[in-house]
């Protein structure tokens, strides 16, 4: 009827065009007859108003006197005449001040968000007007199809989607039913917790979804209703008795069903009262029994006894009578003796067996008692939970509570009355355990292995039933029933009881409760990890046995069963499993558990001062190796194989290389000069250089006295090489040189990475170097001994006796035809004795000298003592206007408590904690700061310009701010920051003295102290951070945090760059509205041939996306990618050699994928 | 090296009319010979060939009036390995370097650098391009991956050799041209036959056999930083976005982009 009038309404309006899709009609109908038939007016609020319509269709339709709202961003809207009394609100929905101011307070009944479809709008608008909600009201999204669509930041199952979020709301109505260790985060999980107490449902149609708000807030979960008296199928009280109290609170019981109850706890707790009893009476009998014995024994010993004095005696009479010798008499008594000591021995041993056997018994069966007991007083306790849960006083249910308190009086009764009521019962060895037989749970388990066992026997032990020797003897003694079950292990790992059987209490608890049956077989992680073996119900050692190391699955994390057997072809030959192989040979004969786990390696590291070889090391690893950080195998482990990948592949390719050496067009001559160091080390530098495939080279005595036969030899084909005398260059290292110098001719200066060699020819600490970094260069001299230098330009220097870091500073000077070869083709020996403090005062005074050479001046300090990396900074001759642009939303956010306003706090931060004082404000609003911001900006004299646009884009923004900006440098900076250290614009402003630096960022750290930014890379074309999260004092690697390095970009959150450079490229690209433009300049200042350099003594915090929340536009993406395609490599990031996942600087060879 | 003398060596640049923004080519071409020294003395033919009319033609042939270069006209019916052939006929060098229209040398001593790895024993052919790719999708007969060719755009060979070669070929379509470069009786399969090698050589001037290819930082590898000479299909690959050269890459190089090592190709090492 609703929809027949709707219909009617809707076609036979005459005002205001609207527009629906024909379903919504029929959904409207139905979601609003309730408030039809109630007939009372409502208040509606329409986000989206368009031409008014829709508005007034709902004005007809819904109770007369009802309140319509519409609400607009576009101010046409107050233009529309309506023909009804129709209230239009112009306003973003999502500026909550201005939106509450002219909506007022009021909730409404009905909202509809029929608004800019743009997800991110319509997600906010939910949240911040549900609750504006009246209780009982529905909210109404309509057009939901475009959270699909790509353009409106939706997409098929795109996380932050419209569709996404509504889906996700079905999510709150479950939220009572978490398991406590449900993995959401904080922040979700106080959103489903506020959406849980008001959502009453979510409903989705097509493109629509409907959410009803409660009438009243749920504040308790719901309770569950229990009647009926038959469970045929699953038993309640079963479930009731062992669930645990918090479950069992809310639950409500029928009368008859409390009944039912109330008797089944009787029969179950007489049930284990009975069995009590029959246990008690067992040890009485088996004592009987034992005493009994223990008489039989005795009396045996007695006729043992009588029966040797007959012998004594029966000898004394021959010897007598036959006159023996005193020899012959000797002999006999001695063989008499014997015999007698004998079968005494014999006859007390098997007594003695006996005995212990019986003692085994009466101790294993005093041991279930106890377990019992302990079982009994937890039900007791269970009850109790029980007895007291508060819902069971809810009055219809008051019969229930009674008798369970009665059932309570009568079990307490019923306990003293069983104390003293011993019955004797005859002893079985069924009913020793209870409920199993020890012997038939063995045999069944697959755990058992005889042969095994009896091997840990001595040689000429005869058993007629091993399994019953283990149970009677065996587990007691330490013996283990199967290579992979310790015994040991197990009882002390589980503090068993004594007397308790270890294997038998693995296969009735431990392996349900997780225990594991040897150190080395994690039993929970299995489990987790083989959810099938879990799921199938499966001891998980008896399937690890039977199929899982067949199937190439692992016991625990670090022991690889298929790696294994592929390393030990004997083992897998023999089929072994390999973690019995691994437990009793292969740990002691140094077979590696996996690739990740030296065994070699790590008892050298950590067993050596303890007897190693009696340590499983990796049991040591995972019981404590592990918790205390050791490293399963050297870290230098992947280098090294990667090593020797390399030298293979090398030495595989000698005759085409030696080829390519006789075709060379260009045969350059390398000149080395080998200086300082002792004749021994000087001797191997030559010996490294004897084994060159490159023959071209001479080792020169002095600089100016070359060999008759080379004078001849063109000056543009020398090359020069300074070598610190034990240094080593890897045999290809001369012909990798020459190889670079044929690519390009023009080459001036050639460098190559390096690694250090120790005395036993180990190679660590690759340096997988930066391409040409002349703000690096100032900070260390990254290229080192390993520079080439043509020789006409090494030359002149040279004669001034400029050397080492002095000499690769001037030379650079020289020329900017610098290239980089991208192999480790130099070793050094000197890493731990290179830091001297006369190389400090060497490498300051080249620092000092490069600095006056270039018009600076400044301090030279190392970043630590006695360290070669330096902190350059510069006295600052001319201060220039700094224009600090800063694109705002003009927010306010909650951070550790504390309510920020970012602006505010971001101006007033940088005011009171900045030395620099030649600064010019720029802010770049939306027009929408709020008076204290605004006076805020007064008080710093401030420029202000309003961005108007509604889409987002900061490059607009920025560039916006640039257009009115008069500072000759420009600090591009984010309102979420607040500056560190005193002189953070100093220490950027400093870099610009240097004429080729286009761009410098700063350090910035998260609200934890951890770094957010030191520098950014390039994999696979993508940005990416280095190194994140690590301390605020990380050295990086090769101190490319702790010192000012060039990287290919820097973050735009706090960005320095020229005025004039940024205007020339045209400023940020505005068709990167979000993602990836400051990479983008950054890459446009590089082409341009300028430098972009990361400062680490600026220093900020930053709150990062506190203004808006991250996101990637796919788009611009695709644009960045398609802009920059020609970048295959980060030139200042190693990707092949470092890992790329994220960028640390680890040492890392990763796959060639172009 | 294998030679006491050095042969008589001409440089072929192939001029067609035919192709969009010919005369941009031919520039490029032009700046690029000009701007790097080629090492090595060598006769310059161009072959003209593809023009509408001699007004276009008079066009393109004044591209070269700064190169001390002979011209020689074709007709446009046997695609460039055609017009090849054609000019070996006529040129009495002992060796000839080809490049196509869109060839743009990058490095200095480039025809140096390939003519001295032709000297090379057992080596019969050298190019700036290879690649493992095959185009058995249009014809079966092309050998499936890796199909070991060094392509045509770039290419030294020793003149008599290669008219033999290709003296019996038919070059009547596309599809012949394919096969040419890279179908079972191509040229680089011709000298494998022989028993000799193909190199690709670099920038760096070394010699590449197909085994080292897939690591020689040429076609469509990296940032092709050791191409020694570029052309349209090297640009291209150039100005792909990442995703698309690591495809691309992958079908031209496969798994050996990796490995570098091939033991699985019959017949590629000399």
């Amino acid at each position: 009827m609703s929809l027949e009038r709707l219909v009617t309404l809707f076609f036979a309006h005459d005002g205001n065009v609207v527009d629906k899709w024909e379903h919504y009609l029929s959904i409207y109908a139905s979601e609003f007859a309730r408030f039809l038939k109630e007939g009372k007016t409502v208040r509606m609020l329409e986000i989206g108003v368009q031409n008014g319509g829709s508005l007034e269709v709902w004005a007809k339709y819904l109770p007369a006197g009802s309140e319509i709202v519409g609400l607009d961003i576009d101010p046409a809207v107050e233009k529309i005449h309506f023909d009804r009394p129709i209230k239009v609100v112009v306003a973003d929905v999502n500026d909550i001040e201005r939106r509450e101011l002219l909506l007022g307070a009021e909730p409404f009944d009905i909202i509809i968000d029929d608004g800019s479809h743009r997800s991110g709008d319509i997600v906010q608008a939910f949240r911040s007007l549900f609750d504006k909600l009246q209780p009982g009201g529905v909210y109404i999204v309509e057009d939901l199809h475009a959270s699909y669509w790509d353009g409106l930041g939706g997409g098929f199952r795109r996380p932050g989607s419209a569709i996404e979020f509504f889906k996700d709301t079905v999510d709150s109505l479950a939220i009572d039913y978490f398991e406590t260790n449900a993995k959401v985060s904080a922040v979700e999980l106080e959103e489903l917790q506020r959406f849980g107490r008001w959502i009453d449902r979510v409903v989705f149609y097509d493109s629509v979804v409907v959410i009803q708000k409660r009438l009243f807030a749920k504040t308790t979960p719901y309770r569950r209703l229990l009647s009926g008296v038959t469970s045929a199928v699953t038993n309640p009280a079963a479930e009731l008795l062992t669930a645990p109290p918090a479950m069992v609170r809310e639950l409500r019981l029928g009368p008859a069903t409390s009944q039912v109850l109330h008797e089944e706890l009787l029969t179950r707790l007489i049930s284990e009262l009975k069995v009590q009893g029959d246990l008690k009476a067992s040890i009485e009998a088996l004592r009987v029994q034992l005493k009994a014995q223990t008489t039989e024994h005795a009396l045996n010993l007695e006729l043992v006894r009588t029966e040797t004095d007959d012998i004594r005696r029966e000898a004394a009479r021959i010897s007598d009578e036959l006159s023996m010798n005193a020899a012959e008499r000797k002999t006999l008594q001695a063989t008499i003796e014997q015999l007698s000591s004998t079968h005494q021995s014999i006859s007390l041993d098997m007594n003695a067996a006996e005995r212990k056997t019986l003692q085994a018994t009466i101790e294993q069966l005093s041991s279930a008692h106890q377990s019992i007991l302990l079982a009994l007083v937890h039900t007791n306790a269970e009850r109790d939970a029980l007895l007291q849960k508060v819902t069971w006083g809810f009055s219809p249910l008051s019969d229930g509570y009674r008798f369970m308190k009665g059932s309570e009086r009568f079990i307490r009764h019923r306990l003293r009355a069983s104390r003293p009521a011993p019955k004797v019962l005859e002893a079985t060895p069924a009913q020793s355990t209870g409920t199993v037989d020890p012997e038939q749970l063995i045999r069944r388990s697959d755990l058992f292995d005889s042969e095994w066992y009896l091997r840990q026997l001595p040689a000429a032990t005869t058993i007629a039933n091993a399994i019953r020797h283990y149970i009677a003897w065996g587990a007691a003694e330490g013996l283990d029933p199967h290579p992979l079950f310790d015994s040991s292990w197990y009882a002390e790992q589980y503090l068993l009881e004594p007397g308790t059987n270890p294997l038998v209490h693995y296969l009735v608890h431990g392996a349900a409760r997780g225990l594991d049956p040897n150190p080395l077989f994690d039993t929970s992680w299995y489990l987790e990890r083989y959810r099938d073996v879990r799921d199938s119900g499966a001891d998980p050692l008896v399937h690890y046995l039977k199929h899982g190391a067949a199937e190439g699955r692992d016991p625990n994390p670090f022991f690889s069963s298929r790696w294994y057997l592929e390393q030990n072809e004997d083992v897998e030959r023999a089929k072994i499993n390999p973690l019995r192989h691994y437990l009793h040979h292969g740990d002691a004969e140094g077979r590696d558990p996996s690739a990740g786990f030296s065994i070699r390696w790590y008892r050298e590291k950590y067993l050596k001062e303890e007897d190693g070889r009696d340590i499983n090391a990796l049991d040591h690893y995972i019981q404590f190796g592990k918790e205390a950080g050791y490293e399963p195998r050297s870290p230098n482990a992947d280098y090294l194989l990667e090593i020797l990948k390399q030298e293979q592949a090398f030495a595989a390719t000698l005759p085409e290389i030696e080829q390519h050496i006789s075709a060379m067009v260009i045969k350059p001559l390398f000149l080395i000069l080998i200086r300082d160091g002792s004749a021994n080390s000087r001797k191997e530098t030559e010996r490294s250089l004897q084994t060159q495939v490159y023959p071209a080279y001479l080792i020169v005595e002095s600089l100016f006295a070359f060999p008759e036969e080379e004078q001849e030899t063109e000056a543009s084909s020398r090359f020069f090489i300074e070598l610190s005398a034990g240094y080593l260059m890897h045999n290809s290292a001369l012909y990798s040189l020459a190889s670079a110098i044929n690519a390009d001719p023009m080459v001036d200066i050639i460098y190559a990475d390096h690694d250090s060699i120790d005395n036993r020819g180990i190679r660590s600490r690759p340096f997988f170097k930066p391409d040409w970094s002349p703000d690096y260069l100032e900070s260390m001299n990254y290229i080192g001994s390993s520079a080439c230098v043509r020789w006409n330009i090494a030359e002149p220097l040279l004669q001034q006796g400029s050397s080492g870091y002095d000499l690769i500073l001037r030379l650079t000077e020289l020329t900017k035809n610098i290239g980089h070869v991208r192999q480790i083709l130099f070793h050094r020996t000197d890493v731990e004795t290179s830091c001297s403090s006369e190389g400090v005062n060497h490498d300051v005074e080249a620092l000092e000298e490069r600095l006056r050479r270039t018009g600076r001046s400044g301090e030279v300090r190392p970043i630590l003592p006695d360290c070669r990396c330096y902190d350059v900074k510069i006295h600052l001759t001319v201060k220039p206007l700094v224009s600090v642009i800063i694109p705002t939303a003009g927010k306010n956010v909650d951070l550790d408590g504390r309510s920020i306003d970012l602006l505010v706090n971001c101006l007033d931060t940088i005011a009171s904690r900045s030395t620099y004082k030649h600064l010019e404000f720029i802010i770049v609003d939306n027009g929408d700061l709020n008076p204290t911001q605004r006076d805020h900006l007064r008080n710093y004299g401030a420029k202000s310009i309003t961005f108007r646009e509604p889409d987002f884009n900061v490059a607009k923004k920025l560039n916006l701010g640039a257009s009115i900006a008069t500072g000759e440098l420009l600090l591009l900076l984010n309102d979420d920051v607040e500056p560190l250290v005193p002189d953070w614009i100093e220490r950027l402003v400093e870099h610009f003295e240097k004429p080729h630096v286009g761009v410098v960022g700063a350090k910035l750290l998260y609200n934890d102290g951890t770094t957010q930014h030191v520098g950014v890379v390039l994999n696979s074309c993508n940005p990416d951070h280095v190194r994140r999260f690590k301390p605020r004092d990380d050295l990086g690697y090769y101190f490319s945090a702790a010192a000012a390095r060039n990287f290919i970009a820097v973050t735009g959150a706090c960005m320095m760059t020229r005025t004039s450079l940024f205007r020339t490229i045209g400023g940020y690209c505005e068709s990167l509205a979000i993602s990836y433009n400051d990479t983008d300049y950054c890459l446009r200042v590089i082409e341009s041939g300028h430098t972009i350099v990361y400062a680490p003594r600026s220093e900020l915090v930053h709150f990062e996306s506190q203004s808006r929340v991250a996101a990637l536009e796919m788009d611009e993406v695709k644009y960045f990618h398609k802009r920059w395609s020609r970048l295959v490599s980060d030139p200042f990031y190693n990707e092949l050699e470092l890992t790329v996942a994220s960028p640390t600087f680890e040492v890392k060879h990763n796959r060639r994928f172009i | 090296l294998a030679r006491a003398h050095t042969p008589t060596l001409a440089l072929v640049y192939l001029a067609r009319g035919a192709d969009e923004s010919y005369l941009e080519k031919f520039n490029s071409f032009v700046r690029s010979y000009k701007m790097f020294n080629p090492g090595i003395a060598h006769k310059g033919v161009i072959i003209f060939k593809g023009f509408r009319d001699a007004k276009q033609l008079s066009e393109g042939m004044d591209a070269f009036s700064s190169l001390d270069f002979a011209p020689l006209h074709t007709l446009d019916l046997t695609f460039d390995i055609g017009a090849y052939l054609d000019a070996a006929k006529e040129i009495e060098t002992e060796r000839i370097c080809f490049l196509n229209t869109n060839s743009e040398i990058a490095s200095d001593h480039w025809l140096a650098k390939l003519s001295r790895n032709l000297d090379l024993k057992n080596v019969g052919l050298v190019g700036a391009t290879g690649s493992f790719e095959s185009l058995s999708i249009l014809d079966q007969r092309i050998p499936r991956f890796p199909n070991v060719h060094l392509r045509s755009n770039a290419f030294m060979i020793e003149r008599r050799s290669f008219v033999e070669m290709l003296s019996s070929c038919q070059i009547g379509n596309k599809n012949d041209a394919f096969f040419v470069e890279s179908g079972p009786n191509s040229i680089t399969r011709c000298i494998f036959r022989a028993g000799q090698s193909a190199l690709i050589v670099g920038r760096d001037g070394r010699g590449y056999h197909p085994e080292n290819w897939p690591r020689s930082f040429t076609f469509r590898q990296g940032d092709q930083s050791n191409l020694l000479v570029k052309d349209n299909v090297t640009r291209t690959f150039e100005q792909m976005p990442w995703k698309e050269k690591e495809e691309i890459s992958a079908k031209t190089w496969g798994r050996y982009i990796n490995s570098g090592a091939l033991d699985l190709l019959p017949g590629a090492k000399a």
